[in-house]
């Protein structure tokens, strides 16, 4: 008897709250189409108005700029500070920014930058030569444990107004890699040090420090005297950690937050339909793939027969991954230049889907029973990888390469990536790899660069030969046409078999407006703005 | 009672000592955390080694303890490299949100569990009794992930009475408050019922009973204070569960406390951090139970004087 009680009321507990999950109601989402052309034309306020909160899905490691480990802390120090140049995250191109002008030498080794005058940092010291120095100087020392590249540059100064920048090695995407070296203020690195930075960091950028809680938020207020005139519009911007998706989709719901971003395809479409929410949505600059190795464990695999990879790539049924683990949300790479690089080959179509030809390939390469291989993907590090190489797995299984051992090997991605480094993955193994420099390169030499790669596990002298041709030419427009070349080349002999770039979502309340991130969710929020 | 205490306490070190080496060892199972630490995309081999080098991950491991024991010992608990401030600065910050927390939770878990537990028992069979026995079922086989995401879709989402998140008030400590506190709500419900309903059928609450004394005097004096001897032993244990179960809560409601941080902490592979945290709240686990120990003997005479 009192069994059946407790299951009567079990059920009717259970059955109450799935009734509760309706639909939420569509009244407030009719905003009249007057209101919304209202609130198109307003455009920005004059004066900064309003507080933006951005929700982070994790906590930054730290706000001085070398030492933000990961683009949410990137993404608050770009706010604070600013750089000798920008990128303008519609067109792509470089901007001016703390730098008016640039000349670069014949021989690509000197950077002759003009700076802007009248730029006042935080405290109110004005911006000069000494702060460019400074910013090399602090990004290069050692407590900064996450600096990259600022040692690589030599810094002389011309006048106050003018330096010279060295690369100690040549790099076509030096301008590029100037957008991410935040100017620090040379007054308080002398007097404070990189201690002093790291919990009062003072820039020069649109928006000033407040405080920090960490866990909790990051305040930032509008810098009044910024050098970019009647910017930026938002009075305030509160970033706030959330490390919880189900509850930043919450919050964004609630409109205690502006900006969501890193949702996957199911939590956007959760988001569908719901009053006062937009989407945004973009393919990031990340390609993924399943390497092969002719370094260590691949040498001597039947992996080395061009005809083998060929057939592997076209026994991979790429759309049918995308359709059914991504929801149709990616893009199949058809090699490893994405469309934001330069010289992408839109002509070069992804790889079809052929077994049969796989099949063929396979019998003329020698392997007419097809043969096993051993293959290996991380766990953890990226969305629905894993089933991905499960889905991989079965589809060479069909053409007859069969997986050694039967299964995939699965890995830890903190040890997966030490025995990555170490060059003990076997023949066969899943990654995927980001670009920041608008340029593949980075990724191929990393992916492709041989023995002197911690990553990398190929080696093919025709691709080293562009690899050093494409570092030796400053022309960009020469250099697109040698990154297209490449690319044919790395589509008939395949180092990888290319899998797909996935689609970025995030999602934004209606009301803000110039917030656009870039391909490697970067964002600038000194354009951003309230309507209403 | 002191030769009791002193063999608890001798005891409790020894289960220090073992957590200390026990976690230092586990932690170190998972990985390289100088490859999380540095954004992989961009990091050559020779960055990998100076951090790995910097953090003293090359050096063996005998080595490893050795410096980490002494940093335990001399109380500072190390430097953490994602929170970049002193272990024990960092949890010393947090802890007070985390307390905080689990009291509320307590409060909440005794403030429904106690009464309804004892009119519960002192009334088997009657509709109260069944809820007493519900809410004892519902509280321990609910998941507490589950309960804070239903909380925050129909307190937030829906209704939009209560923060989803963050710590901006009082009214933020309600939800997690009372996801956190379901488990013990649940356990301290039916102790307490059990407790009530066994003292009750004693021989000398019937012996009270029949010498006159009132209902009030009988429940307050003899059944209360019998009952709370088995509580106290529960409220101790429940309260560390409470400690574990905020590393998921105050993930979910994006609370910065202890828990908070161990996850972060596990999540960037911090070891110092890890390690101190979880030293941290075994040391903590072990003080409550020592004074649960002592709680026991004061409301108990036959271990007191044992």
């Amino acid at each position: 008897m009192h069994r059946k009680f407790l299951t009567v009321v079990v059920l009717w507990i259970l059955l109450t709250l799935s009734a509760c999950v309706a639909p939420a109601s569509p009244a407030a989402e009719e905003a009249t189409a007057e209101e919304a052309a209202a609130a198109e034309v307003a455009g920005p306020p004059s004066t900064p108005t309003g507080t933006l909160i951005v929700a982070l899905p994790l906590d930054p490691n730290s706000i001085n700029p070398p030492n933000a480990a990961e683009r949410m802390a990137g993404n608050v120090v770009n706010q604070i500070f600013d750089s000798l140049l920008a990128v303008d995250n519609v067109t792509g191109d470089l901007l001016p920014s703390l730098a008016t002008g640039w000349e670069v030498s014949e021989d690509g080794m000197e950077y002759t930058l003009t700076l802007r005058e009248g730029v006042l940092f935080h405290d109110g010291t004005p911006f000069n030569a000494e702060d460019v120095v400074a910013t090399f100087a602090a990004g290069a020392d050692p407590v900064n444990a996450y600096a990259s590249g600022y040692a690589n540059v030599t810094v002389e100064v011309i006048d106050d107004y003018t330096v010279k920048l060295m690369p100690t090695e040549p790099d076509v995407t030096f301008l590029r890699t100037l957008t991410g070296y935040n100017i620090i203020s040379a007054e308080q690195f002398a007097a404070e040090g990189n201690l002093g930075i790291e919990t009062n960091p003072i820039g020069a950028g649109p928006f000033k420090f407040v405080e920090w809680n960490k866990g909790d938020r990051i305040v930032l207020q509008a810098f009044e005297e910024y050098w970019d005139a009647g910017k930026p519009y938002l009075a305030e911007v509160i970033f706030r950690p959330i490390p919880e998706s189900a509850t930043r989709l919450a919050a964004i719901q609630t409109g205690e937050v502006h900006i969501i971003n890193r949702l996957n395809a199911d939590e956007a479409s959760s988001l569908e339909g719901v009053a006062g929410v937009e989407q945004i949505t973009y393919p990031a600059d990340r390609v993924y793939y399943i390497a092969f190795n002719n370094l260590t464990t691949g040498v001597g695999q039947p992996t080395e027969d061009v005809r083998v990879r060929q057939a592997m790539n076209y026994a991979v049924d790429r759309q049918a991954i995308v359709d059914g683990i991504f929801g149709g949300n990616a893009r199949l790479s058809s090699g490893f230049v994405t469309p934001w690089n330069l010289g992408f080959d839109e002509a070069l179509a992804p790889y079809p889907y052929d077994p049969e030809k796989a099949r063929a390939l396979l019998a003329e390469a020698g392997y007419p029973e097809g043969f096993s291989i051993g293959m290996a993907c991380p766990i953890g590090a990226y969305t629905s990888f894993e089933d991905v190489c499960q889905a991989i797995a079965n589809y060479l299984g069909e053409v007859g390469i069969a997986v050694e051992g039967d299964e995939v090997e699965f890995l830890e991605s903190g040890v997966y990536w030490d025995r990555q480094a170490a060059k003990e993955l076997p023949p066969l193994f899943g990654d995927s790899w980001s670009a920041s420099v608008g340029e593949a390169l980075p990724r191929l030499t990393g992916a492709l660069g041989g023995m002197s790669e911690s990553y990398s596990a190929w080696s093919d002298p025709a691709i080293d030969d562009y690899l050093t041709s494409i570092s030796a030419e400053f022309d960009p427009e020469a250099r697109a046409v040698l990154y297209q070349e490449l690319q044919q080349m790395m589509f008939e002999d395949p180092p990888f078999i290319y899998l797909y770039e996935p689609i970025s979502f995030e999602a934004i309340r209606e009301e803000v407006e110039g917030y656009v991130p870039d391909s490697v969710e970067q964002y600038y929020l000194k354009n951003a703005y309230l309507s209403e | 009672m002191q030769r009791y205490l002193w063999a608890r306490l001798l005891q409790s070190l020894l289960l220090l000592a073992g957590v200390l080496v026990l976690v230092f060892w586990l932690v170190r199972l998972t990985g390289d955390p100088a490859a999380l630490l540095i954004a992989r995309d961009f990091a050559d081999t020779a960055q990998l080694e100076e951090m790995r080098q910097a953090l003293g991950l090359n050096d063996p491991l005998g080595v490893q303890f050795v410096r980490y024991a002494g940093d335990v010992f001399s109380g500072e608990l190390g430097y953490s490299l994602r929170f970049r401030q002193p272990a024990r600065e960092a949890i010393l910050a947090a802890l007070p949100i985390t307390l905080l927390l689990s009291t509320a939770a307590m409060a909440i878990a005794l403030g429904v569990a106690v009464p309804l537990g004892i009119w519960g028992g002192n009334h088997p069979g009657s509709w109260i009794d069944g809820l007493t026995r519900l809410v004892g079922l519902l509280g321990q086989v609910t998941p507490t992930f589950w309960l804070a995401m239903i909380l925050i879709w129909l307190f937030a989402v829906q209704l939009r009475w209560l923060p989803s998140f963050g710590v901006d008030g009082p009214s933020s400590f309600l939800m997690p408050a009372f996801a956190l506190s379901i488990g013990a709500v649940g356990q301290l419900v039916r102790l307490t019922r059990a407790a009530v309903l066994e003292i009750r059928s004693e021989d000398y609450i019937r012996t009270a009973r029949s010498k006159g004394l009132s209902e009030y005097a009988v429940g307050a004096q003899h059944i209360a204070r019998n009952a709370s001897i088995a509580l106290v032993s529960v409220v101790g244990i429940q309260f560390t569960y409470l400690l574990a179960g905020s590393v998921y809560i105050e993930s979910v409601f994006a609370i910065p406390g202890i828990g908070w941080m161990l996850n972060e902490s596990i999540r960037n592979r911090d070891f110092v951090m890890v390690q101190s945290l979880t030293l941290f709240i075994a040391t903590f686990a072990i003080l409550i139970h020592l004074a649960t120990d002592i709680a026991y003997g004061v409301l108990d005479p036959r271990i007191r004087h044992r």
